[in-house]
């Protein structure tokens, strides 16, 4: 009897009972989520706590020690890869770069899952990477090689080659690290708008607690490997879930704006009147 | 451990004069040490052909085992070898490029030597000027790569010249795939006055080897005049591989043995000069003793029974040595 | 039947669509390749003229052409020496450059060259000891089984090297070719000097014994090995982008892996069995690919190191044949005094970073 996973139309990408070992120890312990359509999804959690390994069993890059993901209701492991890599997309933390590539022949990389024999390279594909170009705002360097740009257009247009696989659901692992603070908000921005304006959905790993409360549309928390807690509202995350998560005494401060908190670390140099108030509010 | 060297260099050259296509008894040894009779055939096979064979290889082993030694020590790298960082083959080159140059330079003697380790001298210093090129500076992987590639231009332009010319390749063929039975036993008396001379720079370089093995702004404070002491020890290990060359052509890996495995006992520099010396020797005769043995009645070169050796510890030096 | 999609062109390239084959190409590269391709036929037609008996170029075209302007003799010469020669120098240089851009592609590695990483030396092995126990093997065997050799270096290579994209992996690949080429060495010394000799010659690889038997067996294995590498092209460059990017894009990586080696390997065991041990253009040939046209599709990169290839080796068996005539040096001599110099800018380039 086959299995079938949830509805593709609420969740296109769930996992059951989901195991994962890396190098004989086992990181991921019976986790069982469900990503939402359309939406920004999160994962935190401190160091090791498996947010990568979660994001890597998902997207088919290591094997599951038990336990099953689902792509669409069906189980990612019985699928032909290249099938999956026309649904599902994943930037991973650190892609190689080689020397001297185009821009744009970086992200016509991104078409390599619909080409075929015959379908050597297509008006199709010039229009999808003609179009994730103009998404994120890479068309203007076209023609120059990546390396030459600063980190923030070249996290753009690994994005853009993602972009142009034309995929419903993209994960991302860490796609603001080693960036300066202009080139996060820049990319995280980008991502958003994918997601709200362009029919995406984005799992995206994120080490940045604060950065990923003001983008998240939904949160999962992790921590030894287990799905600590998932939330659907930013605004509705306590200063008692971070400090557990984090094992770490923060402070929660509101951001007037968006109304969004925003958690501080709590040293004990500062433990006063003041931020006591602080976490009250 | 010197002692033990030198019972093992005894006991090799003993097994060397012993055996061979006709064995002869170390009885027969001893009384030709004490008396040497013209007109008994062991005798003069020990007088013509084993006991100056054994003597070249006891030397061109020992200066191999020092001018790695100096190399490793001023380069501070494991992979620091005259065959590896392109002495041997400069030293073949040059010795080639006199040879079939018309330029009146007598072969024999001392010219010889100094020829050789000038040849390896020069591309030892293209190869470390090259390699000291970059931000990194001088990094074991960029000199053993700099010193394999020089090596493998100064081959071709070798093989270049021993192929167009017939008399150079007559004269230097059995010597340049780097055999002692081809070893020219006057070269070892004449190289003795150079031998000497390197010997007690090697002596000098061997005290501040323990300081500059903590790098260079280390020794510079220690009071080590690091610039003069590289000189002299890169001269130094550039006579040896000169003589070496001169002696038995290029011959690989002993230099990259000898010191790795005498520092694993003596890691005091001073203390691995003698030590070095010794075990260069010990190496160096087992191996020919094994290269003439081994495919009987054929013999092999004597470099290839080292590089038989040797490759394998370079593969598991590079493994080692570079993460 | 060819009709090219509107006037609609990005980034240099063009896009065609000829019946159910649609393909795009770019217009500067695809000019230069086929510039360099013609550059390749003069030179071939050049160099058949030269020699210890001069023929004109203009005798060269009419033989081609029908008409025999020729002497007998000079007939012989072109037909039955240097022809065969030339043709041989270009297939042979062809597959040592494809042979070189997929190691390169495959190990990530810029200085990765089946001469340098003992992939040769495991070939002429192999071969040499089939030749001396099974001499009456067809000669169309040989690249087949030299090819299981080089396999079983690279996999040795490999599994102590670890990671392949780093200089160790081509130190230790070195240290492998020392030690293989020690053995060869000792396989040599046992045999008789009359019959070493002949094997030696081969071993440093000279195309002064080409003759046309062996053309069809080198000239279907290179194209067998280049289709199959051009076929993989599109994966091998998704690969260059990581191990994760690949998988995310649907490229079957261990598939991909395995033909980019085993093509490679092929290549160049057929390219020893033929004209023997010849080094350096599997190194050279694709950095001049780059330099010359760009690193952005690995197609073009793989019909220019084929180019270059048969360019490189043409033109050095033809300095070596001519330059110091009556005596022939052999290419490898000629490749190694250009090789060096290019291992050593290569270095140069990277001499921040090593």
């Amino acid at each position: 009897m086959i299995k079938h996973g949830p509805d593709r139309d609420s969740a296109p990408l769930s996992a059951e009972k989901l195991h994962a070992a890396f190098r004989n120890k086992a990181v991921l312990h019976d986790i069982s989520v469900e990503i939402p359509k359309n939406r920004l999804t999160v994962l935190v959690g401190p160091n090791g706590s498996g947010k990568s390994t979660l994001l890597s069993a998902m997207s088919r890059l290591i094997p599951p020690a038990g336990g099953t993901v689902y792509l669409d209701s069906k189980d990612i492991h019985t699928r032909h890869t290249r099938d999956i890599a026309r649904k599902l997309g994943i930037l991973p933390q650190t892609p190689i770069l080689p020397e001297n590539l185009t821009v744009h022949d970086l992200v016509s990389r991104g078409r390599y899952p619909h080409q075929g024999l015959f379908k050597q390279w297509t008006k199709a594909d010039e229009d999808a990477v003609r179009n994730a170009m103009e998404i994120t705002n890479t068309a203007a360097f076209a023609n120059r090689p990546v390396q030459n740009l600063s980190g923030g257009q070249r996290q753009r247009c690994f994005i853009a080659m993602a972009l142009a696989q034309e995929t419903d659901i993209i994960l991302l692992d860490e796609p603001t690290t080693y960036l300066d603070l202009r080139y996060q908000v820049e990319v995280m921005k980008l991502i958003a708008d994918l997601c709200q304006n362009h029919g995406r959905t984005i799992v995206a790993v994120l080490h940045d607690l604060n950065f990923a409360l003001q983008y998240a549309d939904y949160m999962i928390f992790l921590k030894d490997g287990k799905i600590y807690q998932t939330i659907d509202d930013p605004r509705s995350c306590s200063a008692d879930l971070i400090s557990d998560v984090f094992a770490t005494d923060v402070v929660r401060l509101i951001e007037p704006q968006s109304g969004i908190p925003v958690f501080m670390p709590l040293h004990a140099k500062h433990t006063d009147a003041s931020c006591t108030t602080g976490a009250a509010l | 451990m010197t002692l033990v060297l030198v019972a093992m260099l005894i006991i090799a050259a003993l097994l060397y004069m012993m055996s061979g296509p006709r064995l002869i008894t170390p009885m027969t040894i001893l009384s030709a040490s004490g008396a040497l009779d013209p007109h008994n055939f062991d005798h003069r096979i020990i007088e013509t052909i084993r006991l100056p064979r054994l003597l070249a290889a006891m030397t061109t082993g020992a200066c191999l085992g020092l001018s790695g030694l100096l190399l490793q020590g001023l380069l501070r790298n494991p992979l620091g070898e005259p065959h590896i960082l392109g002495l041997n083959a400069g030293a073949t080159l040059a010795v080639i490029l006199a040879t079939a140059l018309p330029l009146g330079i007598p072969l024999d003697g001392m010219a010889r030597p100094v020829i050789a380790a000038c040849g390896g001298g020069i591309v030892f210093l293209a190869t470390i000027v090259f390699a000291s090129a970059g931000k990194t500076g001088m990094t074991l992987l960029k000199v053993t790569f700099c010193g394999i590639a020089f090596s493998a231009l100064a081959s071709a332009l070798s093989s270049a010249i021993l192929i167009l010319d017939d008399d150079t390749l007559d004269k230097v063929r059995l010597w340049m795939v780097g055999d002692l039975s081809a070893a020219r036993i006057d070269t070892v008396g004449a190289s003795l006055g150079l031998l000497g001379l390197a010997l007690g720079a090697a002596f000098y370089v061997s005290t501040c080897l323990n300081a500059l093995a903590l790098g260079d702004d280390v020794a510079t404070s220690l009071g080590v005049p690091v610039r003069k002491v590289r000189f002299i020890g890169i001269v130094a290990a550039a006579l040896f591989s000169g003589i070496a060359v001169a002696i038995a052509g290029p011959i690989g890996f002993v230099g990259l043995i000898v010191p790795n495995l005498v520092r694993r006992f003596a890691p005091d520099y001073r203390a691995s000069v003698v030590l070095s010396a010794l075990c260069g020797a010990v190496l160096l005769v087992l191996a020919d003793l094994a290269a003439r043995l081994i495919m009987l009645p054929h013999e092999i070169p004597t470099g290839l029974a080292t590089a038989f050796i040797g490759a394998p510890v370079f593969i598991v030096l590079v493994a080692r040595a570079i993460r | 039947m060819t009709s090219q999609t509107n006037n609609y062109s990005t980034a240099g390239y063009k896009l065609f669509q000829v019946g159910q084959f649609e393909f795009r190409l770019h217009a500067a590269r695809s000019i230069i390749l086929s510039g360099l391709g013609l550059v390749l036929v003069c030179l071939g037609v050049f160099s058949l003229g030269l020699g210890s008996q001069d023929i004109a170029p203009g005798d060269i075209f009419s033989l081609l052409t029908g008409g025999t302007t020729l002497s007998p003799s000079d007939h012989a010469i072109l037909v039955e020496l240097r022809l065969p020669r030339l043709v041989l120098a270009i297939i042979c240089g062809a597959m040592l450059g494809l042979s070189g851009a997929a190691m390169q592609s495959l190990t990530r590695n810029g200085l990765a060259d089946p001469g340098l990483l003992g992939v040769r030396e495991g070939c002429i092995l192999v071969i040499l000891f089939l030749t001396l126990t099974i001499p009456a093997m067809p000669m169309a065997l040989r690249p087949i089984l030299g090819t299981i050799g080089g396999l079983a270096v690279a996999a040795a290579t490999v599994s102590i090297a670890r990671s392949t994209s780093n200089l160790r992996f081509v130190l230790i690949g070195i240290g492998i070719s020392w030690l293989l080429s020690a053995v060869i060495a000792m396989v040599l010394v046992s045999l008789d000097s009359s019959d070493a000799q002949p094997l030696l010659l081969w071993i440093t690889g000279s195309l002064s014994s080409a003759t046309w038997n062996v053309v069809p067996v080198a000239f279907s294995l290179l194209m067998f090995n280049g289709l199959l590498l051009l076929l993989a092209s599109r994966s091998s460059e998704i690969l260059s982008l990581g191990a994760q990017s690949a998988i995310g894009l649907g490229v079957n990586l261990r598939r991909t892996s395995i033909i980019q080696l085993v093509a490679a390997t092929m290549l160049s065991a057929t390219c020893v069995s033929t004209i023997g041990g010849v080094g350096f253009i599997g190194l050279i040939a694709p950095h001049m690919t780059k330099l010359v046209i760009g690193n952005n599709s690995h197609a073009s990169v793989l019909t220019g190191s084929a180019v270059f290839g048969g360019l490189l080796l043409l033109g050095a068996d033809t300095i070596g044949r001519v330059s110091f005539l009556p005596l022939q040096l052999p290419a490898g001599i000629i490749l190694a005094a250009i090789g060096v110099p290019v291992l050593l800018m290569l270095l140069w380039k990277r001499r921040d970073e090593l």
